[in-house]
């Protein structure tokens, strides 16, 4: 089934360096017989096609890595964006619910028995600021992507 | 500025840093290993336009995944892995389907043996084709072809046996009439 010497016996013919011993050997076994013959046709074959093949220049391939390096790099960092903006767009939506369910009830009582009216209102504006910063963050980010796609279909980026 | 578009363009300047070697090993490593490289690939695809994309796309991922400081052999060894991984990955979407074209024999100084090996080649499975490549021109052993083709050594061992048995059937009749 297999032979220990076959690599041997690949490599002798390789190198067209077989020792006697190892010729006897082959004419004996019919795993190397077999692996000497098909090592001989497609050795030649190997070198043929590499010493005939057109290959790119490797610049052209360096440069071709390079772009798509940075591609993998932009498609990783959009990632993270893409999630900051659906996390901003969930909390903007949260807010929204919130406050029109919460802002009649905060004139009048406080949110939570432990929190007081004062304590309500700190809050409230201190969310208030928070969603303020985060919709006007989506809100530029969302001007940016467009003018990006307006570009990028006008062909100019 | 914002952040939306310094982060992409930070990400972008830093990726060229990423890359792990200069262009003069990437030069000098290309014109060592290209070339079987290549051979390799169209005698198991079959196919010049698989070979080309398939040698190109090696070469983008090796210098993407930023591999340990490694001696010649072992890198040739890591860019038949990663052209074997890609090779696997057509086969499996089955976009190779296309039977391989016996090219052209050219003017090599024998025609007729060429031709039989690639006869023969296209009579053989892209896996035995693959195998017997890997043992027969690339002198690896079983464990070296588990480690690039990502299957175990005892199926090497039986697949590697069946695709030499069947390339010697489909050989020997023209070894023997050249003696």
């Amino acid at each position: 089934m297999h032979c220990e010497r076959e690599p041997e016996t690949v490599h002798a013919t390789r190198h067209g360096s077989c020792s006697a011993d190892l010729l006897h050997h082959i004419e004996d076994c019919p795993a190397c017989t077999e692996a000497r013959h098909i090592a001989q046709a497609l050795l030649p074959e190997a070198v043929f096609l590499q010493s005939t093949v057109d290959l790119p220049p490797a610049m052209q391939v360096w440069e071709s890595a390079q772009s798509k390096a940075q591609t993998f790099a932009l498609e990783r960092t959009s990632r993270v964006l893409t999630i900051l903006k659906a996390a901003g767009f969930v909390y903007a939506a949260i807010f929204v619910v919130w406050s029109i369910r919460t802002f009649p009830i905060v004139k009048h009582y406080s949110i939570l028995p432990a929190v007081t009216g004062e304590a309500a209102s700190t809050s409230l504006a201190a969310a208030v600021i928070g969603a303020s910063c985060i919709v006007s963050g989506l809100w530029y980010m969302l001007r940016k992507d467009k003018h990006v796609k307006a570009l990028s279909h006008s062909g100019l980026s | 500025m914002n952040v939306a578009y310094t982060i992409p363009n930070f990400a972008g300047a830093h990726a060229e840093e990423d890359l792990l070697m200069d262009e003069r090993d990437f030069q000098i490593l290309y014109d060592r290993t290209a070339r079987p490289l290549w051979a390799y690939l169209i005698r198991v695809s079959g196919r010049k336009d698989v070979a080309d994309d398939v040698m190109q796309e090696t070469f983008c991922r090796f210098l993407a995944r930023k591999p340990q400081a490694m001696d010649e052999q072992s890198t040739r060894k890591y860019l038949f892995r990663i052209a074997s991984n890609l090779l696997n990955d057509r086969w499996r979407r089955k976009e190779d389907a296309e039977q391989p074209e016996i090219e052209e024999a050219g003017f090599s100084r024998d025609v007729d043996a060429r031709l039989d090996v690639q006869r023969t080649m296209q009579q053989l499975k892209p896996r035995e084709r693959q195998l017997l490549w890997l043992a027969y021109v690339e002198e690896m052993n079983h464990a070296e072809i588990a480690a690039t083709t990502g299957l175990s050594t005892l199926s090497i061992r039986m697949l590697l046996f069946r695709a030499r048995r069947k390339a010697a059937g489909l050989l020997r009749p023209a070894i023997m009439v050249k003696g």
